[in-house]
């Protein structure tokens, strides 16, 4: 005589679960991939707010050379969600000045080098770029 | 016989089965509906910033651009924009919306006359949970005006510090637009002046002596360099934030020639001091040297030009040369390769061929290079040489101009029209003439000294003025009227 049981629900139960695990490892991955994409928003205002920055510190930096030629550099500038910094200022007087100038917002750093020919009469910029290291200031 | 086969059924299992199935699905839905939803919103949220971040760094080129056309259209305020039918980014009304709602504000705030911060926010609102904003900051400031040159043919005197006694004034160097800083061969060997009242020069720091007569000064930041008689203190540093409190205390570092006295001139790019020296034939003392400087008042060697027969009397840079003028009477203009501090190199020199007269003073802007001899009879002084191609100057030029004494110092006003002498003489102490027109080379005016010679000129190119040393007094000139055009 065989005993044999009806196991028909188990099979049901069973595929719902490995179904609902597959479902759960889908969904996480996208619920990463929305996590992810928020941080990059977050990353790219940040990114965009340690360039503007970092412009700040040349346009601040522009200013006082043509105040005071013999003005050096070095220092940094706190703002509300980060800060820029200004290397010191390669040449002097008048004409063949660099100014290379780092802009942080979070995680985020932006770096600008801009080669001026002239001051005076009016400032000549041969170069404004933004580079991954200095390589014009001292 | 067939085998027994004995089936048990538990009534309703199935169905629990089922049920239990269906409720264990059912959590399974809702979850990875919930985390679906959630992660498309976060993607969504990403996106809105993204692009508010694109709009917000989009008000600040407006900014930027509005600057460029003028500085005052800045207005401080909050501001939209739009685009003029002729193309000009203006500021319009106090916002603006891109599609889909996003508003952009442009906030102006006045820091300073020429400073001002930019704010450009970006706010959007999509329905209960998708708002928020943007805020990109930054500074414009009003460094692309243009310097006007007033007409140099006219001299008036506008300021003027004179010594009780004769402190002989050799060099001027100006610190944070309005100081000025006069060194002295006698007497107290370094004054300061504060000229923000250019009518009124007023001695700042009056007590403060080198001990030493001096012969030349670089300023570079907070830190002057003084050329000194110190025989073990050639070099020496000072600390100038304040100029007011100078002192001895403000002392912070110093560089010791080999040889004794032997400083004479100074110049500075970056953080590389260039000294030129009196002449000697004894080894190890050299006649140029480069010296690695520190905010601190620190000095390193760097690198050194043994030049015999050579006294730099004064050094301009220009690109990676020094030109020195010399004392040798086959190169009065002595060109060095400073490319690198550490491996200093003798390009050679210009030999003045009509004299044999010690270089003197050196002046460059741009391509344009003026050198001052020593005084001589049926020659001119001054020459203008054209450093179009660097190094060692060759043709076009030079041109010659008479510089009726001894020509110890120049200065060129930078768009390069005019051309300042201070000659060792009273009569025409000063002397400016036209640099443009090479052939001529016109003096277009010149100033008689009351207060001894001629010993040192600066132009002041910020507060268009020219800052004569004579033997006792420190005189600041003004200029005529604009007149844009170069005389």
């Amino acid at each position: 005589m065989m005993h044999h049981q009806s196991h028909n629900g188990y099979v049901f139960l069973v595929t719902v679960l490995v179904v609902g695990v597959i479902a759960t490892v889908t969904a996480t991955s996208l619920m990463l991939l929305g996590w992810a994409a928020e941080q990059n928003g977050q990353l790219v205002a940040q990114s965009t707010q340690a360039f503007e920055y970092a412009q700040a510190c040349v346009e601040r930096t522009l200013r006082d050379l043509r105040y005071d030629p013999a003005y050096a550099g070095s220092g940094t500038i706190n703002f509300t969600y980060g800060t820029c910094s200004v290397s010191r200022i390669a040449g002097h007087g008048n004409d063949d000045r660099a100014i290379c100038s780092t802009g942080i917002s979070g995680q985020n750093t932006r770096r600008l080098e801009v080669q001026i020919l002239q001051l005076y009469p009016s400032v000549v910029v041969q170069s404004w770029r933004e580079v991954s290291s200095f390589s014009l200031c001292p | 016989m067939k085998p027994l086969i004995v089936v048990h059924r538990h009534k309703g299992f199935l169905l629990l089965e089922v049920l239990v199935g269906i409720a264990v699905f059912a959590i399974f839905l809702s979850s990875v509906g919930l985390t679906l939803l959630y992660g498309q919103e976060e993607t969504i949220r990403s996106g809105d910033r993204i692009r508010a971040s694109y709009l917000s760094e989009r008000g600040i080129d407006i900014a930027r651009a509005v600057r460029d056309t003028s500085f005052a259209g800045l207005t401080s305020g909050v501001h939209g924009y739009r685009l003029s039918p002729a193309g000009i980014w203006t500021f319009s009304g106090s916002s603006v919306t891109s599609t889909g709602t996003y508003t952009t504000s442009v906030t102006v705030s006045s820091l300073k006359s020429d400073w001002v911060r930019i704010d450009s926010r970006t706010a959007w609102k999509h329905g209960y949970n998708r708002s928020g904003s943007v805020l990109v900051t930054t500074d414009l400031t009003n460094w692309r005006t243009t310097q006007t040159v007033g007409n140099w043919s006219t001299l008036t005197t506008e300021g003027t510090y004179t010594n009780a006694g004769t402190p002989t004034f050799v060099d001027l160097a100006l610190y944070s637009g309005s100081y000025v800083f006069a060194a002295s061969r006698t007497l107290n060997g370094l004054y300061v002046l504060d000229t923000r009242t250019i009518s009124d020069p007023i001695l700042v720091a009056s007590s403060f002596s080198l001990g030493y007569g001096a012969w030349d000064t670089a300023v570079r930041g907070n830190v002057l360099y003084v050329a000194t008689d110190d025989p073990t203190q050639e070099i020496r540093a000072y600390n100038i934030g304040t100029p007011s409190a100078l002192s001895a205390a403000s002392l912070i570092g110093s560089y010791n020639l080999p040889g004794s006295a032997r400083a004479r001139s100074l110049a500075i790019r970056g953080d590389t001091l260039y000294v030129g020296a009196s002449t000697s034939a004894t080894a190890g003392e050299y006649e140029f040297i480069a010296l690695q400087v520190t905010p601190a008042g620190g000095f390193t060697l760097l690198g050194t030009i043994d030049d015999d027969g050579t006294t730099v009397s004064r050094i301009a840079l220009s690109g990676t040369a020094a030109y020195l003028a010399s004392s040798l009477d086959t190169g009065e203009l002595r060109v060095v390769n400073i490319e690198s501090g550490s491996s200093l190199t003798l390009m050679g020199g210009y030999n003045l061929t009509d004299r044999t007269l010690d270089g003197l003073s050196i002046a460059i802007s741009g391509t344009s290079a003026l050198l001052g001899t020593d005084k001589g009879s049926n020659i001119q002084e001054s020459v203008l040489f054209d450093l179009r191609y660097g190094g060692v100057p060759t043709s076009p030029g030079p041109w010659y101009h008479e510089g009726s004494g001894s020509v110890i110092g120049m200065d060129i006003e930078p768009s390069r029209c005019y051309g300042f002498i201070a000659a060792q003489s009273g009569r025409k102490a000063l002397q400016v003439f036209n640099i443009r027109n090479k052939t001529t080379l016109a003096e277009l005016t010149t100033y008689t000294s009351t207060t001894g010679l001629g010993r040192s000129v600066l132009y002041d190119m910020r507060r268009d003025r020219v800052i004569l040393a004579t033997d006792r007094s420190v005189i600041i000139f003004s200029p005529g009227a604009v007149t844009g055009t170069c005389p």
